[in-house]
């Protein structure tokens, strides 16, 4: 009998060791995010502007401007859903702890897959800005994404103006979907994170296009 | 079930199955780069 009760205690306590697990994974990790975020808004305030080549029509950024891992790359902002965030240079795990991930081109400090083989685009640029960011964990930054509708505007900062994008389509693929990391010469804005909430299974995308 | 415990006995086994509450807690932190899919 007492081995039972014994056991029983050991259960109790390891049942709630897990609670306390999954407490922190929801919520907890959203305070590192949060202290990042701040220290991230705090660099890019700080920021020198990013100069364009006067001579161009089209939006240029040039090759100088290329953050590493984890850093700041522009502020974006979705009124329809309350979000507002500094998105970081990198999809990798670390960078996405910090907040939603530009996706980069291959270059030190970034490996395939968690990279394009050609060049990164930046908003304003006429290409496809491809950000990833966490669906729940770590702030949960893209929790409503799915809420999103066509019309729906999506704003970046950058240091080197502001861009306006309107959602266009909302779709859903398989994790591995080669239709998402592509190179793409239309301006356009793309959003990838987890679908369904909690889960890893599927892809939701959110496609947006460049209107001012 | 021994009524006649002190306090002292008490407030010890509970302090022990905290301790394996947050130990248990802290493994699963440990592990959850393993545990969890990348970008959940």
């Amino acid at each position: 009998m007492r081995y039972v009760r014994v056991a029983g205690k050991l259960l109790i306590s390891v049942g709630c060791g897990v609670l306390m697990f999954v407490a922190w994974t929801l919520w907890g990790t959203g305070i590192y995010t949060s202290q990042q975020q701040n220290a991230l808004a705090e660099a890019f305030a700080g920021a020198p502007p990013v100069v364009l080549d006067p001579g161009s029509e089209d939006v240029a950024v040039p090759e100088s401007f290329r953050p590493g891992p984890g850093e700041h790359a522009f502020k974006m902002s979705i009124p329809t859903i309350d979000f507002e965030q500094i998105v970081v240079e990198g999809v990798g795990s670390d960078a996405l702890k910090k907040g939603p991930g530009h996706y980069p081109e291959c270059r030190p400090g970034f490996e395939r897959p968690l990279c394009t083989p050609f060049e990164e685009m930046w908003p304003g640029e006429n290409g496809r800005v491809i950000i990833s960011g966490h669906r729940t964990t770590y702030g949960a930054p893209f929790y409503n994404l799915d809420k999103l509708k066509r019309g729906d505007e999506i704003v970046t900062e950058t240091s080197w103006g502001d861009f306006t994008y309107k959602v266009t389509i909302k779709t859903i693929v398989e994790p591995d979907s080669p239709l998402v990391v592509i190179k793409n010469d239309e301006p356009e804005l793309v959003l990838t994170t987890c679908n369904p909430r909690f889960s890893a299974a599927e892809r939701l995308i959110v496609y947006a296009e460049l209107v001012t | 079930m021994n009524e006649n415990r002190s306090w002292k006995s008490r407030l010890g086994e509970l302090a022990l199955w905290a301790s394996v509450a947050i130990a248990t807690a802290v493994i699963l932190v440990l592990l959850s780069e393993q545990l969890l899919p990348e970008n959940f």
